[in-house]
């Protein structure tokens, strides 16, 4: 259990520099609001996107995406819409992101789900 | 900024003009559509997305929502698809909104093409009536839409040319259709009533009932030639007016029949006996014209008319009178015209060779009785002639002589029509099957002996007032064919041939 924690960190932390360096300002890691929990909170232009991180070795149980469940993304929008009553978000459009990560790549999905 | 553009909805014939308003804001990202869309609205969200990005666009991550206005009335079909993408696209910067009022209509396909849709002509009459500068339509709806006189229609191929169009980076001249030649415009068949042998004596019924626009039933043992005859009533029908073509075309084209053309030939219409009661008279839940409609101003042709549905035959009624049909279901209420002429053709009984000369009938009174019954006494008084298909002699069969070929007898029906229109120019109706009851006395005139004979043979048949003014009517058009100004005694007693055959047999 505890190296999957540190997997998490380790790859969250990818994404976060992956992030930055396409001009993205990161806002909050780990964003925790009862038990929904946000990985990345990001920033960039009038965007904020809610990422959520997905590691997976290999593919041969199906891409990383494909794990990212109605369930999860529904966990995410209560933190989302928390994030909006706590923070000034302004006219942002507020995105979900995915980061899929395997041994051998890395992608960003914007606007992953509709909400 | 609210982008606002037009585009309509069908609602029976008729269009209604809907605004497409879309909003591009901030917060959770949607796509949402409200304003009453149905399901195929509801799925323009996926074909819309997709469209954008495969024309090269950017499909844009944010709040949008879409309104359609008037919010009470439901919007269905697939024909938002391009005002709600222009919408879209405008509010994201990529275009400026149209200057010009423009009515908008399509739907696209993944790759950002655009599909034809139904009601085309409807939705330029609209245009016309609201004083729009212009419709943007497929081009596989343009020239079906340019019939309409002083609208300006344009047909694109996919959303990235309208996009041109409107940014003024692509030129285009209104589509125009000539119908110069538009008269003599006639299909040609491979069948010909010259194929007949024989049956003068239907023939010459139904060459009546074209002309005159009677309603028409054909009994007769099976083989007769029914059906054969039938069918070829096509190939005799007159050529349609222009105004005659657009009102068809209107109905064809909310039913999505036509192929971007207007209809130039009278319909033919042929549904087999297993219709349901909405196939026939019109109807759904947002109603479409049925069967009837579809052959307005041409032919119904019911084939076996007793294995109809009662229902559907009773149905029957009212557009055989009045020629429309409303429909009134809980939401709405339309009227489709449905002024087109009823051939009906069955067995004399179910074995099928009752009063045959050359076969024996092998049903009981009572199956004969059963089987007339389908048919209603109400039903049986509003068509017109009734006329008995006997079996085709050998002699006849086996004649070398063509009979008159239809091109002959579409030319006289022609003329015999033409004097009509003459005569009712300054009426309602033009066709003698049409002449409004007050007018039946000065149009339909005749004199003392044809008034006793009239006079003997209603009591002698027991015949109804309406069968009265039918045989009137038929007199009229026989006097027509004759070319004849007055109705005569023969008239009178051809005319009363066709309405007493249900009294005979």
């Amino acid at each position: 259990m505890k190296d999957k924690r540190a997997t998490g960190n380790k790859k969250e932390g990818m994404a976060a520099d992956y992030l930055r360096q396409h001009g993205w300002e990161i806002l909050e890691r780990n964003f925790t609001f009862g038990r929904n929990e946000v990985d990345i909170i990001a920033r960039k232009g009038d965007d904020i996107c809610f990422i959520e991180v997905k590691f997976r070795h290999g593919t041969e149980y199906g891409e990383p995406e494909e794990f990212v469940t109605r369930n999860k993304v529904s966990r995410i929008k209560s933190a989302a819409k928390y994030y909006m009553g706590t923070h000034d978000t302004g006219n942002c459009a507020i995105i979900l992101g995915v980061i899929a990560i395997t041994d051998d790549r890395l992608t960003f999905t914007k606007g992953f789900f509709q909400w | 900024m609210v982008t606002k553009l037009f585009s309509s909805s069908i609602e029976g014939l008729d269009s209604r003009c809907v605004e497409i308003e879309v909003d591009i804001s901030g917060g959770l990202t949607s796509f949402n559509i409200v304003g009453l869309p149905d399901n195929a609205v509801k799925e323009s969200k996926e074909r819309v997305r997709t469209a954008i990005q495969s024309s090269g666009f950017e499909f844009p991550i944010k709040r949008i929502i879409v309104n359609m206005a008037p919010a009470d009335i439901r919007k269905e079909g697939s024909s938002y698809d391009l005002p709600i993408s222009l919408g879209i696209l405008i509010e994201q910067g990529v275009l400026k909104a149209p200057d010009r009022k423009f009515l908008f209509a399509g739907e696209l396909s993944l790759n950002g093409e655009l599909r034809k849709i139904s009601g085309g002509i409807s939705i330029a009459l609209l245009a016309k009536a609201l004083g729009m500068d212009g419709i943007a339509v497929p081009s596989a709806n343009a020239k079906e839409c340019a019939v309409v006189e002083g609208v300006s229609v344009f047909g694109f191929d996919s959303l990235f040319d309208v996009v041109k169009f409107l940014k003024g980076d692509l030129e285009m001249v209104p589509v125009k259709v000539e119908y110069a030649d538009y008269n003599g415009r006639l299909n040609s068949y491979d069948i010909d009533f010259a194929d007949v042998k024989g049956q003068y004596l239907v023939k010459r019924a139904l060459e009546i009932a074209i002309s005159g626009g009677h309603n028409i039933l054909m009994a007769g043992p099976p083989g007769a030639g029914k059906s054969m005859m039938a069918k070829r009533i096509l190939t005799i029908m007159p050529r349609m007016t222009m105004s005659e073509a657009i009102e068809v075309t209107r109905i064809h084209s909310v039913s999505g029949l036509v192929n971007n053309e207007i209809v130039f030939t009278r319909p033919f219409r042929n549904p087999h006996s297993s219709i349901s009661k909405i196939g026939l008279l019109g109807g759904g839940q947002y109603p479409k014209p049925g069967e009837i409609s579809l052959s307005h101003r041409g032919v119904l042709f019911l084939d076996e008319f007793p294995e109809f549905l009662k229902n559907s035959i009773e149905g029957l009624r009212e557009p055989l009178e009045n020629g429309t049909i409303t429909i009134s279901r809980a939401r709405t209420s339309v009227t489709f015209p449905a002024e087109f002429i009823l051939i009906a053709a069955m067995n004399p009984c179910p074995c099928g060779y009752y009063n045959d000369p050359t076969h024996e009938c092998t049903c009981s009174v009572k199956d004969i009785d059963h089987y007339r019954r389908r048919i209603s006494g109400p039903i049986m008084d509003r068509i017109d002639i009734h006329v008995e298909v006997r079996p085709v002699p050998v002699e006849d069969l086996q004649n070398k002589g063509a009979g008159e070929s239809s091109a002959t007898i579409r030319e006289r029906i022609e003329e015999t029509r033409k004097i009509q229109y003459e005569r009712y120019k300054q009426d309602k109706f033009s066709l003698n099957s049409k002449i409004a009851d007050k007018k039946i006395e000065s149009y339909c005139a005749i004199d003392q002996g044809s008034r006793d004979i009239l006079a003997k043979a209603m009591k002698m048949y027991s015949l109804s007032a309406r069968s009265y003014k039918k045989i009137l009517k038929i007199a009229r058009t026989i006097a027509d064919m004759d070319r004849n100004g007055t109705i005569k005694a023969n008239h009178l007693t051809e005319a009363l041939n066709y309405r007493i055959l249900d009294r005979r047999i």
